[in-house]
């Protein structure tokens, strides 16, 4: 089995039609549920190991808004519900969405839920600095998800990839030095 | 007067296809805006990516952080 077997995404008919193995879609179903719970456990208690866990999430999901602490406070009092409520609401819709069996249609106007959920959850693993938080497996989940979501990119956007090819890096690299310097 | 802005921080979770995709399809910004913005942040660990009020800095914020960017609203008095 190859990566390509473990997941594909093609745009068809105004839908990206996912096909992805039982395992994997146990797994996205399982992450997204853990976003809900995340996002939904405000403010996580302090007093559990489960609740330690997921304020830290919350810290590494949600950085502060502002350098100063009293505007980032007062930020995270005007929005914080929001965010995390639309989060929540695109996490739902994609855990039921992977009920049943057989490759996903997803209408392209909702894919970005795809590309939110799989990207954020990945803090419920690994720090901005992507060290996990407990265990090697930690990182390793959150490079699962980094790999679906990619995946998902390429289909929607393949102009993405023809934007940054691979062997251009050093390139622009330092044509951006051109430019400072 | 204060000129109010949003900032995106570098990390080493988000991948350039992302950022370049939030840049283009979230914030606005053209194509080939949002792939330099990518490269500032990723070269000089953060860049700012608009200029607007409070009010606009902070909604774009809030939905950047909605993607797992790492956002934040700057300002400068002017």
């Amino acid at each position: 089995m190859t990566w390509a077997d473990v997941m594909t995404a093609v745009v068809e008919d105004d839908h990206l039609v996912i096909t992805i193995a039982d395992a994997g879609r146990r797994t996205v179903r399982s992450v997204a549920q853990g976003l809900i719970d995340c996002l939904e456990d405000e403010p996580p208690s302090p007093w559990t190991k489960v609740g330690r866990a997921r304020r830290r999430a919350h810290e590494r999901l949600f950085p502060p808004a502002y350098r100063s602490r009293a505007l980032s406070v007062e930020f995270t009092r005007r929005h914080d519900a929001t965010i995390r409520a639309d989060l929540a609401a695109a996490a739902q819709r994609l855990r039921d969405g992977l009920d049943g069996d057989g490759p996903i249609r997803w209408p392209l106007d909702d894919t970005d839920d795809w590309v939110r959920v799989l990207g954020t959850a990945r803090f419920l693993y690994v720090d901005r600095q992507a060290e996990p938080g407990v265990s090697a497996e930690e990182g390793k989940a959150s490079m699962v998800l980094a790999f679906y979501q990619s995946v998902v990119l390429k289909a929607l956007r393949p102009d993405l990839v023809e934007a940054l090819p691979p062997e251009l890096v050093p390139l622009r690299r330092e044509l951006l030095r051109e430019e400072r310097t | 007067m204060t000129d109010w802005h949003v900032v995106v921080h570098n990390d080493e979770v988000n991948t350039f296809q992302v950022v370049v995709d939030v840049f283009h399809r979230v914030v606005g910004l053209p194509m080939e805006d949002a792939v330099a913005g990518m490269w500032r942040v990723h070269d000089q660990g953060s860049a700012k990516i608009s200029a607007t009020g409070r009010d606009a800095a902070e909604a774009m914020v809030a939905r950047l952080q909605g993607y797992g960017l790492d956002a934040a609203v700057g300002w400068a008095e002017s």
